[in-house]
């Protein structure tokens, strides 16, 4: 193909195809030249094989000036079209204003192909700045031939069994151990991340009450409140019975987060006292039999099924062992009730509260009316906190600025009057720390930052960086990608399943992972990461692949591929717990 | 998987043979003249997207993918050519480069075009934050309204898949090396393009047939 001039030229197929009609279609022809073209692609992106020794092919590209390279195109396959393994170095992070983050290479270019030999394929695939995006490439490499044969890639995956936890438990004391093991659980749970956001939920519920709060009513709404979280672990059994999905991870939709983020936005209206809220007569008679305040019942169940569901999806162990065992035996039921028992459990201290603070606290006084507010607030923080998983992160930042403004102002931090009281005093204050809070958060939302608790980040990112290195962890979008990364090299692996609407993997990420003693057991290990926040078809197909049940879950292989037994890591997790995980890979059991 | 299989290049080449076999007119009083069957071929190939005044007096062609990101930066520019200019004809030819999720879509948007809803479906799909894939593709022909049966059905026929292969087909031997690529007359325009160039591209292939 000439550089300037794009060529018909018809090939033989089309001699044979064309020729037999006698059409005049052999004459060339070449587009009128006009303006600035493209460079060709194999000018603008020069491959070269660097060195080849023991099997392992090391390859570079030069880039023209204005051209760049996308990391994720860069492919490799043998002579028998089997994906061979590449490894390439991080490159640029590219913001591209339709598709988000990329990853490309400008300048230069490289790849190790750790084990290939014989004819090998190399394809890749870029751009022209503001130009032309080329069709992929594929450059034909002649190596060594391979004294010993690659490893066989086709299962470099061996999973241990993990279905364990139920059927165990049946063996030995049937369905009432089960049961009883599974409170159990959910009881040692009640305390870890999955159940915090359920917290400030039942008590801004309760608190809307005001002076109808009696004891009585408080072991109702939190009862309610508990049973209906339960009833969704269950409902979640039964689906994963049904499809083979995590209810949790089909309800991270755009429409289930709005609705529930709006739901969150009424609430706090009606608490700061706008309006009353009310369902339909007919509605709430059927709900509660036509007692007392009818809407709250049926509220707190809404409240208790989205919490666990939509809120504060949490994948804890026992809940992977019971979704895992329903897939694998497809006993909906006993998976089911076991869930059910796991939801009582995480919810009896939050019943506990909620029945035992009712009593504790004061019936009446203007302390009612300020607890509304507050929880108002709460609502409203849930709403921006739940919104953040479909809005852009300075959007979402924007929102935290314009709360704690709005907080600021009504607790008086505007107020020329001096205080009446020394609580007024302390209020104005805790208004005047919201309102500079709530500035520099607007300030950082405008320099583009989307961390609430780092707004100025955008200012100070670059020492940051240099200060903290993160491991490195190369993304898995599908099954096929995962084989590709993990066929060929005998390295220890981690396949880390997260997901941005998780909450205990944000624990893991802040506190976790960061520890020293924990980048140094990871040292030397090929770290994979499954972001499953979209829980479509192929995210789907890769948990199934891993046995996963959601996030997060931690997947620790050997060199050889091996899972060792009782490795696996599902739910919070602690610096030790991964450390020695970490080893054991590393040791090969 | 390789989305498109041998078979499909061998029917897509047929069909190729088959636009020429009915347009081939000698054409010889430019320079440099695409030949008539290549036009056919190019411009008025069965299944293939037709906007604008589909009897306008000039076409301009666009070889396209869902996931180049200068192609969706050029769609707004193509809208206002479109809008602009009363007697132009525009064909779109599908031209999935960037793997399965532009197969996909480029399938779906395909068998949108046998609902009638073709316009709808790119412009939307074009529109979307991040890639264009299984779920987007299908989120935004639910979106639109398509009947879902019919498009799943729809996306495996063989007018579609013909498409597809042809467009390959055409690119290759054209010898185009990627997307966005513009042709008008006898002259193509490579890459991202300014609505000028555009504009000038569409009255450059006017005076260019005139001649003829």
């Amino acid at each position: 193909m000439t550089k300037l001039f794009f060529r018909i030229a018809f090939l033989a197929i089309h001699f044979a195809l064309v020729g037999p009609l006698g059409l005049a279609s052999a004459q060339e022809f070449s587009f009128s030249d006009r303006g600035s073209r493209p460079m060709d692609p194999r000018d603008a992106f020069r491959i070269e094989l660097r060195l080849v020794r023991d099997g392992r092919a090391e390859i570079d590209w030069q880039i023209a000036p204005g051209y760049y390279l996308y990391r994720d195109q860069i492919a490799a396959s043998d002579a028998d079209g089997r994906a061979l393994t590449v490894e390439t170095p991080a490159g640029v992070i590219k913001e591209d204003p339709n598709f988000g983050t990329v990853e490309v290479y400008y300048d230069a270019a490289s790849a190790v192909l750790p084990q290939a030999g014989g004819r090998v394929q190399v394809t890749w695939q870029g751009c022209q700045e503001d130009g032309i995006c080329y069709a992929p490439v594929t450059s034909d490499l002649d190596l060594p031939v391979l004294t010993q044969p690659p490893p066989d890639i086709a299962e470099p995956l061996q999973l241990s069994a993990q279905d364990g936890l139920v059927s165990g438990l049946a063996q030995r004391g049937g369905t009432a151990l089960v049961l009883l093991a599974f409170f159990g659980f959910g009881l040692a749970l009640a305390l870890t991340p999955c159940v915090f956001p359920m917290i400030p939920i039942l008590a801004a519920m309760l608190a809307r009450q005001g002076e109808a709060l009696t004891p009585a009513r408080g072991a109702l709404l939190s009862g309610t409140y508990v049973l209906a979280m339960a009833a969704a672990f269950g409902a979640m059994g039964a689906v994963a019975g049904w499809s083979g999905q995590n209810l949790q991870m089909v309800l991270q939709s755009a429409w289930a987060i709005g609705a529930v983020a709006l739901l969150f936005v009424v609430l706090a209206l009606s608490s700061f006292g706008l309006f009353q809220m009310q369902l339909p007569a007919a509605m709430t008679a059927r709900l509660s039999g036509g007692t007392g305040r009818r809407g709250s019942v049926a509220g707190a169940a809404t409240l208790g099924f989205t919490s666990a569901l939509i809120v504060g999806p949490c994948v804890t162990a026992p809940l992977a062992g019971a979704l895992l065992y329903i897939a694998q035996t497809g006993d909906a039921a006993l998976g089911a009730v076991a869930l059910i028992a796991l939801g009582l459990g995480q919810g009896a201290p939050l019943f506990v509260a909620g029945t035992f603070g009712a009593r504790i606290l004061p019936r009446a006084g203007a302390w009612m009316q300020h607890a509304r507010q507050f929880f108002g607030v709460v609502f409203l923080a849930m709403a921006i906190w739940l919104a953040g998983r479909l809005l852009p992160g300075p959007l979402v930042l924007l929102l935290w600025a314009v709360l704690l403004v709005g907080c600021g102002v009504f607790l008086g931090a505007l107020d020329r009057a001096p205080p009446a009281t020394n609580a007024r005093q302390l209020g104005r204050a805790a208004g005047v720390v919201a309102l500079m809070g709530g500035a520099v958060m607007g300030i950082g939302a405008a320099l583009g930052a989307t961390e609430p608790l780092r707004p100025l980040s955008p200012l100070v990112a670059t020492s940051a960086r240099a200060d903290a290195p993160a491991l490195a962890f190369d993304a898995i979008l599908d099954a096929d990608q995962l084989q590709r990364k993990l066929g060929g090299a005998d390295q220890p692996s981690l396949i880390y399943v997260t997901a941005d609407w998780c909450v205990a993997c944000k624990g893991i990420e802040r506190s976790v992972l960061p520890d020293p003693g924990v980048a140094k057991a990871l040292q030397g290990m090929r770290l994979l990461k499954a972001d499953v926040s979209d829980g479509d078809d192929q995210r789907q197909a890769l948990m199934r692949k891993l046995g996963a049940a959601g996030p997060p879950t931690m997947i620790f292989l050997d060199a050889n591929g091996r899972e060792p037994e009782g490795s696996r890591l599902v739910g919070s997790v602690n610096a030790a717990q991964l450390v020695h995980a970490a080893n054991r890979a590393k040791v090969g059991g | 998987m390789q989305p498109i299989g041998r078979r499909n290049l061998i029917r897509g080449g047929l069909l190729v043979a088959g636009a020429f076999a009915t347009g081939a007119l000698p054409a010889i009083a430019r320079d440099n003249p695409m030949p008539e069957d290549l036009r056919k071929a190019l411009e008025h190939a069965p299944n293939t997207p037709v906007l604008g005044n589909p009897k306008g007096d000039i076409t301009l062609t666009e070889f396209f993918d869902y996931n180049c990101p200068y192609c969706r930066t050029s769609v707004k520019d193509v809208h206002a050519l479109i809008a602009q200019d009363k007697t132009l004809r525009v064909v779109f030819h599908e031209w999935p480069v960037f793997g399965e999720g532009s197969v996909f879509s480029s399938k779906a948007s395909l068998a949108a075009l046998k609902q009638g809803k073709y316009w709808q479906f790119h412009t939307a799909l074009m529109a979307i934050d991040g890639k264009a894939d299984q779920a987007s593709a299908t989120a935004v022909a639910k979106q639109v309204g398509l009947d879902m049966e019919r498009l799943h059905a729809d996306m495996e026929s063989s007018e579609v898949l013909s498409h597809i292969d042809q467009s390959m087909l055409l690119a290759d031997h054209m010898g185009l090396t990627g997307t966005p690529t513009f042709i008008a007359g006898d002259e193509g325009l490579f890459g991202k393009q300014s609505l000028s160039q555009l504009r000038g591209l569409v009255s450059r292939g006017r005076a260019t047939l005139a001649e003829s």
